[in-house]
């Protein structure tokens, strides 16, 4: 796909390129506002800021770097300014729909009350509180269906970074998850 | 919390080949603290996949018309890259000095003519000096009046 967006550009063809781009690109600028924005809502508007941006910055691509390493950078930067901008408070609503159907599709806790494990937005409370960087890996990480591959290329950080980070984000998540669940059998 | 020795091998165990595995296994057997954490790492992958797997956009965010509607709004909201500059003097001065050239040339050449045929000029003492303030002050009125009304005689 890249070496069609490249001919077009080659070609001056923008809007073709362009339609490319976004055809391609959109999900994952999506998924990457959502790691760094953790709001729905604010994802999309920044994702749609983010292809204002690609499409003016068309005719100065050169392709010094990959079409996606172009446009994940652009996409990080537009967030970072959503972020500072919109003072976004690092959330996700619990009444998301989106994700409460992504939750309930894979059997979330969340609407069973018969389980016994802590609640998914206990879960999705604890991930808000990490980090920010070991946030964004987790909640990317799971977007992207687990590869450390993608996530490091969205995020522009190397693979090892993307491991620390999931690493200790998973042992931290797996501590409290348990310390909540021992606390709520016990009824602290 | 897991033993020291085995928490990078819980943490990777899907990725552990089949020796590694035969001896987490083995330690698990004895050690419940690690059996456990491996049984909360496995629950918490499920939980987060079912909380992020598949998340998407609303419908509509990537509607056929979504490009046309970014072009539509990038161009409306594009702005100009530089601002126009004022428009400088210099263009006008240079013309000014143009046409007070041609102008002394025609006078040298209308001097020059009249000599030629014998026609003796009588100019007054420090004619020359009165002709240049006369100029100077043409000049300055020229400048003055173009700049203020923005009138310019170049082509932009």
């Amino acid at each position: 796909m890249d070496e069609e967006i490249h001919a077009h550009l080659e070609q001056r063809r923008w809007v073709e390129a362009f339609d490319l781009v976004l055809r391609e690109y959109q999900t994952k600028v999506f998924h990457l506002a959502f790691s760094m924005l953790a709001n729905r809502e604010q994802a999309e508007d920044a994702a749609q800021e983010v292809f204002i941006r690609v499409w003016r910055a068309l005719p100065g691509y050169r392709a010094q770097a990959s079409v996606s390493t172009w446009i994940y950078s652009i996409a990080r930067n537009a967030c970072l300014t959503a972020l500072k901008s919109a003072g976004a408070r690092r959330t996700v609503s619990l009444e998301d729909p989106g994700t409460r159907a992504a939750a309930e599709k894979k059997g979330n806790p969340h609407k069973s009350n018969s389980s016994e494990r802590p609640r998914a937005p206990d879960l999705q409370r604890l991930v808000e509180e990490l980090p920010e960087k070991q946030r964004q890996v987790v909640i990317l990480f799971y977007l992207e269906e687990k590869s450390y591959e993608e996530v490091s290329r969205l995020l522009g950080v190397p693979l090892g970074t993307v491991k620390t980070h999931l690493h200790r984000a998973r042992k931290e998540l797996a501590l409290r998850w348990r310390k909540e669940h021992t606390d709520a059998v016990r009824g602290v | 919390m897991p033993c020291a020795a085995f928490e990078d091998l819980l943490d990777g165990y899907d990725e552990l080949d089949a020796a590694e595995r035969q001896r987490v296994s083995t330690h698990m057997a004895v050690c419940g603290d690690c059996r456990e954490y491996l049984e909360t790492l496995a629950d918490l992958d499920r939980e987060l996949a079912g909380l992020y797997q598949g998340l998407q956009p609303r419908p509509g965010f990537m509607a056929d018309g979504f490009a046309a509607e970014v072009i539509s709004r990038a161009s409306a909201a594009r702005k100009p890259l530089r601002q126009p500059r004022p428009p400088s003097a210099w263009p006008e001065i240079l013309d000014f000095c143009g046409w007070a050239a041609i102008a002394a040339i025609v006078a040298l050449l209308g001097v020059t003519a009249t000599a030629q045929a014998g026609i003796t000029l009588q100019f007054p003492a420090y004619a020359g000096w009165y002709a240049a303030a006369a100029f100077a002050l043409a000049a300055l009125l020229t400048l003055t009046w173009r700049a203020k009304s923005g009138i310019s005689f170049r082509a932009r």
